[in-house]
């Protein structure tokens, strides 16, 4: 087990570094606080759903700046490295493919989650600015932003692994993303088209189901309050199968 | 198994198959190699471009899988993580992260073969001294020139202490000085009881250090020679290597 979780946490470590010092990451925060700092132009406009209005929104910023970084960074995670042979480093050290390839993933989810913190302090500040303290639903819709943002990020990592190039595997992973949040709604429509059982339901179940994480859409609705819980083993699954998929692919590789 | 070879190639085959629609073209860039490299000696290998050089040097440093064949290093497969562990691999034209400064980049190196901080630091800082990056240790990355870069390629290759060091073209763009100082280096690591393979186009460079040449032609080991043969020669290595290839 040290041989494995060793070398990943090195990796991981070192991964985390280069993406909060790397350019990107500091446009995408700065960006993230500028629009959420706009965004109380869109909670004045509310007037008596203020509250409302900036929570949603900047939740939603926030989500979309994250999704932006993960994607960004899952997709050229590993191809950058072996575009600059920097690989050649690793490979060549008693390092693991599949310790690699986990250090690099949990790289992408440390990064995401402080891109996530980073914003929400900001966003928290403003709403306490307003009156609006922020409560335990609040965080918990956070927590499940960051839980998608992760499963995404498997996602273009186990593409990346067959994509031909960094800006295909981030295409594929915000056409995903889209589809994720209409999981359902497409997997009844392929079985309408092709019937039940057919390989394109079969495909359309490939596609996460990124509604059951939406919990910032429940906040202001009474009775739903509480945490799907079940979110947390389904995104466990799809960690657990888009690595499996991508270090499947990634031990293959010769570079 | 030789005892007293560092690497052993028997057989070895290498084929590479490269995308096409259809059907994978498949690329023989290694064929049938034979030969050992004994604990200790400076072995140079000789090549024009596409020789398979390169392609050796990764099946040395457990990069690729030979296709045929087999490959030994320190008398187990490279890809075992005790035989990596006691290797270092020089790429050619290493590039690291420009925001490092070079003993984070050497540090991280170091932790991934396996040293812990207590004695990655003090490796770090001698190979530093070693390699003469020293004084530009405040530095950032990508403050450095080319010369640079090849001593931090050179210092990351080291810092683990590795019984075998690969190094694929390390005079590469250096300019006559720091040619000087690697060819230092690398006669030093020898008189360390290392065993170093290198790569040049540079016919003059392993004239001056190496022991033992190999000399490839299209992917098959065409010739090898003591160095006793090039000092004994007029036109020296030069003229046994056109030989050789032509």
């Amino acid at each position: 087990m040290k041989a494995f979780f060793s070398p990943a946490l090195r990796v991981a470590s070192h991964s985390l570094r280069l993406h909060l010092r790397d350019r990107f990451f500091g446009l995408f925060l700065l960006f993230s606080l500028l629009l959420i700092y706009s965004s109380l132009l869109v909670g004045v406009m509310a007037v008596y759903q203020e509250r409302r209005a900036l929570v949603d929104f900047g939740l939603a910023l926030m989500e979309l700046m994250g999704l932006a970084f993960c994607v960004y960074a899952s997709a050229t995670a590993v191809s950058s490295e072996v575009e600059t042979k920097t690989i050649y480093l690793v490979f060549s050290r008693p390092v693991p493919r599949h310790s690699y390839l986990l250090g690099k993933m949990l790289a992408v989810f440390g990064a995401a989650a402080v891109l996530l913190a980073a914003t929400a302090l900001m966003h928290s500040s403003l709403l306490l600015l307003r009156g609006h303290a922020p409560d335990g639903p609040y965080f918990a819709a956070l927590a499940y932003s960051w839980l998608k943002l992760t499963i995404i990020s498997s996602l273009v990592f186990a593409v990346s692994m067959f994509s031909t190039s960094s800006l295909s595997s981030m295409v594929i992973g915000f056409i995903l993303w889209m589809l994720g949040h209409f999981a359902p709604e497409t997997v009844l429509m392929a079985a309408q088209a092709a019937g039940e059982g057919s390989l394109l339901e079969l495909l359309a179940r490939l596609i996460p189901n990124f509604q059951l994480f939406n919990f910032k859409d429940a906040l202001d609705v009474r009775g739903a309050a509480a945490p799907p819980l079940a979110a947390l083993p389904y995104a466990a699954a799809w960690w657990a199968g888009s690595y499996g998929f991508a270090w499947a692919l990634l031990r293959r590789k010769e570079f | 198994m030789n005892r007293a070879a560092a690497v052993e190639f028997d057989g070895t085959g290498k084929i590479y198959y490269l995308p096409r629609l259809g059907r994978p073209q498949p690329l023989e860039a290694v064929k049938d190699v034979s030969f050992g490299i004994r604990r200790g000696e400076i072995l140079g290998l000789l090549g024009l471009n596409g020789a398979g050089k390169t392609t050796l040097m990764k099946l040395m440093a457990g990069l690729l899988s030979p296709t045929s064949g087999s490959v030994r290093v320190l008398g187990s497969d490279p890809r075992d993580p005790e035989s990596r562990r006691r290797t270092g691999f020089l790429p050619e034209l290493p590039y690291f992260y420009p925001r490092y400064r070079p003993a984070e980049a050497l540090a991280y190196y170091a932790s991934l073969s396996g040293m812990d901080r207590a004695a990655a630091a003090p490796a770090v800082s001698s190979v530093m001294e070693k390699v003469g990056l020293a004084p530009h240790a405040g530095k950032r990355i990508s403050e450095f020139s080319k010369g640079m870069m090849q001593r931090l390629g050179l210092a990351q290759a080291l810092v683990h202490g590795p019984d075998l060091v690969i190094l694929d073209e390390p005079a590469s763009g250096l300019d006559p000085i720091a040619i000087h100082d690697m060819r230092v280096l690398i006669t030093g690591l020898r008189e360390e009881g290392r065993t170093v393979v290198l790569s040049s186009h540079s016919i003059s460079e392993l004239e001056k250090v190496a022991d033992r040449v190999v000399m490839l032609s299209r992917g098959s080991v065409v010739s090898c020679v003591e160095s006793g043969a090039w000092r004994g020669t007029e036109g020296g290595l030069e003229k046994l290597f056109m030989e050789a290839v032509r």
